[in-house]
């Protein structure tokens, strides 16, 4: 659907040069949920500006759907941009319209018929749940129904590619999760590509098919979710999956005693289901002592994490570990005393 | 006493009116065209940018009692004459036109970045983000600022008095101050007066009654 190929792009101010794309390659398939996450500066905001061309590469080809998007005139280019819709972190809607001409806006700007706006914009308003504030005004609007706006007027043009820009960022935890949902479920009904930046592993966790992690201009890393969340490779990736388990090995703040490891143990698919700390005990001469433990819920699959302390004799203590890897846990030991 | 009044009234809603439209068709465009070719707008341009802007400071700069003077030769080749109120509307909307030019301006830039850009991603032209998107949102500041031409106006519109250009300021000088008069030169004033706050009340109402549903 997207190919991303060899992407640059530096700004340049009077005195500073800062490069935002380093070299950029990704591919985004059809009717996925195609996630970018890094923290801000990282140059996520530019990458999915390059998609729709708000914002201009300085080297390298975008190609969607067959299109080389880099290429096109001005004018074909405002035809393009009517097959992708956008939303935004802060809705960014008309004020001085109503809801109803919020969503008509898209149409008219394409001269489309009166009666057919007034249907279409109907039928959008159903979907996105909002039909009883179609004459409202923005401001009259709460944070979650003003990004379902947002949305619906996004989609006016039948887009069949939608570029969410941090949309949930500005909104509470129980919207964040609502908009998600109605994104997920949009995305299946419509058969849309999705691709979302943004700076929560939480959202990546909730609806995304496939992530890749942007630090500093560059992909650092890129899989299926279930993958990247299994076994992190970068650091970044490992900082943000942590940072949704509040596991700051800091604040468990514990004094290890003689002869133990620290080991975080990451559970996928069946290995979740044995009872495997139980065998450990039973089988080992090895205490255990759960720190912390968490389940992240992926839209294909689940992954645990259990953090413990295990202590005992060092042979018994690495059998014990051999006993996990042969079980298909991963562990990764924090800190030995 | 009160008739006395009357014809110079017209006379300066007269002069104002009619320059104020006058000053809008030439400053509101050269107010966008500003805004536009600005960096990183809709039609980076820096010259064209820089070029306006330095015409509408140098218009900006002359003080109008010596606009009025350079601009006579002008008022006699477009109106017939430089003298009478007909005649100072040449000076006062060459006058305006600059002011004009700034607030259309500085209203626009009130308009979120956010809001073009969405606008953008929809695929619309420039010339329906200006028409649709631009001065729909700014329209209140543009009303406000609007308004405060048309009260500035009213100010110059006293001066043109000294070009035989009649209107309230023109009754007060003749009839108040030169014969003596206080009476009438009291009375132009408070009409003056009048008429300014009526125009700000009017304006603020417009504005205030546009920002209610936002």
């Amino acid at each position: 659907m997207i190919k991303i190929r060899n992407v640059s792009k530096v700004y340049k101010s009077q005195d500073k040069r800062i490069i935002a794309l380093r070299d950029i390659n990704l591919d985004i398939n059809k009717k996925e949920i195609f996630g970018v996450i890094g923290l801000s500066g990282a140059g996520k905001s530019t990458l999915i500006r390059t998609i729709n061309r708000l914002e201009e590469v300085d080297k390298g080809q975008i190609i969607v759907d067959g299109v080389d998007i880099t290429s096109l005139t001005k004018k074909e280019l405002l035809n393009q941009r009517k097959n992708i819709g956008m939303i935004f972190q802060h809705f960014d809607l008309l004020s001085s319209k109503t809801v109803f001409d919020n969503i008509a806006f898209p149409l008219q700007i394409s001269k489309v018929n009166k009666q057919i706006i007034y249907k279409k914009v109907n039928d959008l308003l159903e979907l996105v749940g909002l039909s009883d504030k179609k004459y409202a005004y923005p401001s009259q609007l709460s944070g979650g129904q003003k990004q379902r706006v947002a949305i619906a007027r996004a989609l006016a043009n039948d887009p069949n590619l939608l570029l969410c820009d941090e949309a949930t960022s500005a909104l509470d935890p129980e919207t964040t999760k609502s908009i998600l949902l109605l994104l997920k479920n949009l995305q299946q009904t419509l058969g849309l590509t999705v691709v979302l930046i943004t700076h929560e592993m939480e959202v990546v966790k909730r609806i995304c098919d496939r992530v890749a992690v942007i630090s500093d201009g560059l992909i650092v890393e890129s899989g299926k979710v279930d993958d990247v969340f299994f076994s992190p490779q970068a650091d970044i990736t490992k900082r943000f999956i942590g940072a949704i388990h509040n596991e700051d090995i800091d604040e468990i703040n514990i004094k290890l005693k003689k002869n133990s490891k620290l080991v975080k143990l990451s559970f996928i698919g069946d290995s979740a289901k044995k009872p495997i700390i139980s065998h450990l005990i039973r089988n080992y001469k090895v205490d255990i002592n759960i720190l912390s433990g968490n389940i992240d819920k992926l839209t294909t699959t689940s992954i645990g994490n259990l953090t413990i302390q295990i202590n005992g004799d060092i042979n018994e203590i690495n059998s014990s570990l051999t006993h996990l890897s042969e079980n298909g846990v991963k562990w990764e030991v924090i800190e030995n005393v | 006493m009160f008739s006395i009044l009357i014809n110079p009234l017209l006379e300066t809603l007269y002069m104002v009116l009619s320059s104020a439209i006058i000053a809008l068709l030439i400053g509101f465009p050269i107010g966008v065209l500003i805004y536009i070719s600005e960096k990183d707008s809709l039609w980076e341009n820096k010259i064209i940018n820089n070029s306006l802007s330095t015409i509408v400071n140098i218009g900006r700069s002359f003080p109008f009692i010596i606009l009025m003077i350079v601009l006579s030769p002008l008022s006699r080749y477009v109106i017939g004459t430089s003298i009478g109120t007909s005649a100072s509307i040449v000076p006062l909307s060459i006058a305006a036109a600059p002011f004009i030019a700034r607030i259309v301006e500085s209203s626009l830039k009130e308009v979120s970045h956010g809001i073009i850009e969405a606008s953008l991603s929809m695929g619309a032209t420039n010339l329906q983000i200006i028409l649709r998107v631009l001065i729909p949102e700014a329209l209140p500041s543009l009303i406000l600022g609007m308004t405060l031409t048309l009260i500035n106006l009213i100010g110059y519109s006293a001066m043109a008095g000294a070009i035989g250009g009649g209107g309230l300021g023109d009754l007060a000088i003749r009839y108040g101050f030169y014969r003596f008069q206080s009476d009438i030169m009291i009375l132009s004033v408070v009409v003056i007066i009048l008429l300014v706050q009526g125009i700000q009340v009017l304006g603020n109402k417009i504005a205030f009654n546009l920002l209610k549903n936002r």
